[in-house]
């Protein structure tokens, strides 16, 4: 599901000048497009089971989430989301990004789920139309 | 248990006097006869004297046969005592040697100690139930209940607290249920109970509930039910990553060649299962959300309410598991 880049996001191009971080297969850059470019994305190692479990209850929600999948051998992410980097550490992982905004862990997307901020969250990111 | 036995002695000591007169009733009746009979040949004293020497000596048995008897009975107390006693060291025993051996397994003692911390958690978690319940009962203010409710929130915080620092050392021992009853093991999910499944036993435990409350409990139960799956469905995709981590190239293959990618294999896996953790302490972050969710949309009181009737179920769970462990078996 793609929607258009936020106004906020729109107005800083910071990460295309931006002198560019270590390389790694999944480019820093490559990684602020998929952010501005997705509602919502899951970074998660390859094959790990709690990035399945994310995208199990954001499918439940009826948002089919880009879920990006990080090799061992990938660096830590970095993503400049206007004025702000947001470095994410792959222990970390996964990590859930939601209308081009760093959201949190599993941990704050089952809290979010289970008090209910996750659906009007879900909709203000554009992932969610009803 | 006390006055049984004296009830026990009197009756066999009432044999015993029956027996003891059958003998020294004769000599007595001898002996009446004869003293009716004082013309003719007086005892001397010396048989009178082995008369009162035998009725002493006849006493003295009695009472300590009576003695004797008393003994016996509370040595027959006792020894059931002691039965009871080892029937129930015998039930604890092969719950310690079981959890022992899995600790021995899975390196220290890592599940002893979670388990002695985690009765202790339950201890103070009585206490705090039955503060609980006598407040309810007083009727005390919403002010006073809600510390108490906040209390024993802060206790279930930290009981997980408790299981994710024991998970990061023997996993296998807290997703087993081993420091549970048998009875709460039949309701296992991933190392805890169900919240969804608790929402609906409180259902009809807290009437009245407004619209509002009804459908806040309502799609609470919901929402922690597909979370629930969703967690469910990543094991059984562990589950599957894993088999076919283990089951992938040369299975069945020995030759020395294999080694390195035998050894990768079981690093590969050995990665997967460190996910395990992570399973367990999202299993409870899900408890602890859905728990909170509960008391922000009840009241203070229907909350301790609440509160207390999980508190009771999983007593009476641990009751049932305690009469089925003693139940007769044969």
């Amino acid at each position: 599901m793609k929607i258009k880049p936020s106004s906020s996001s729109t107005s800083s191009l910071s990460w295309l000048t931006s002198s560019s971080p270590k390389p790694s297969s999944l480019s820093s850059k490559r990684s602020n497009i998929l952010v501005m470019e997705n509602a919502v994305v899951v970074f998660a190692r390859r094959g790990c089971c709690m990035g399945h479990v994310a995208k199990r209850l954001l499918l439940t929600h009826g948002v089919n989430p880009l879920v990006v999948e990080i090799d061992e051998e990938d660096d830590n992410i970095i993503i400049e989301v206007g004025q702000t980097t947001v470095n994410i550490n792959k222990e970390k992982l996964p990590v859930m990004f939601i209308g081009g905004k760093l959201f949190g862990g599993l941990e704050n997307l089952m809290a979010a789920h289970i008090n209910g901020d996750l659906l009007p969250t879900l909709r203000q990111a554009g992932a969610l139309w009803l | 248990m006390a006055d049984t036995s004296p009830r026990t002695d009197d009756s066999t000591d009432g044999d015993t006097d029956h027996r003891d007169l059958g003998s020294e009733g004769a000599l007595v009746n001898t002996a009446a006869s004869d003293s009716s009979d004082r013309s003719k040949d007086k005892l001397d004293q010396k048989t009178l004297r082995r008369l009162a020497q035998n009725r002493e000596a006849a006493r003295k048995s009695r009472l300590r046969k009576k003695a004797y008897v008393q003994q016996l009975e509370n040595s027959r107390l006792k020894l059931t005592q002691l039965e009871q006693e080892l029937q129930r060291a015998r039930q604890q025993g092969v719950f310690i040697s079981s959890s022992g051996d899995q600790a021995h397994s899975t390196g220290g003692n890592g599940a002893l100690a979670f388990d002695a911390e985690h009765s202790r958690w339950l201890e103070e978690k009585n206490k705090k139930m039955n503060e609980l319940r006598s407040a309810l009962n007083a009727h005390a203010g919403d002010a006073e209940l809600r510390i108490i409710v906040d209390g024993v929130m802060a206790h279930y915080e930290e009981l997980f607290r408790i299981k994710s620092n024991a998970a990061k050392n023997d996993v296998f021992h807290l997703l087993s249920g081993m420091w549970k009853t048998p009875a709460e093991r039949c309701f296992l999910w991933l190392g805890g109970f169900r919240s969804s499944e608790l929402l609906k036993l409180l259902a009809n435990q807290l009437e009245p509930m407004t619209e509002r409350q009804m459908m806040g409990i309502n799609s609470l139960q919901q929402t922690s039910h597909q979370a629930e799956d969703a967690l469910s469905q990543g094991m059984e995709s562990l589950q599957q990553s894993l088999a076919d981590t283990l089951s992938s190239g040369t299975l069945g293959s020995s030759s020395s060649g294999n080694v390195a990618s035998y050894m990768g294999q079981m690093a590969m896996a050995m990665g997967k299962l460190g996910t395990l953790e992570g399973f367990i302490r999202q299993a409870d972050n899900l408890r602890l959300q859905t728990l909170q969710q509960m008391i922000r949309v009840l009241t203070t009181r229907q909350s301790a309410r609440a509160l207390l009737a999980i508190h009771d179920y999983f007593s009476r769970l641990r009751a049932l598991s305690s009469l089925w462990l003693a139940r007769p078996r044969e």
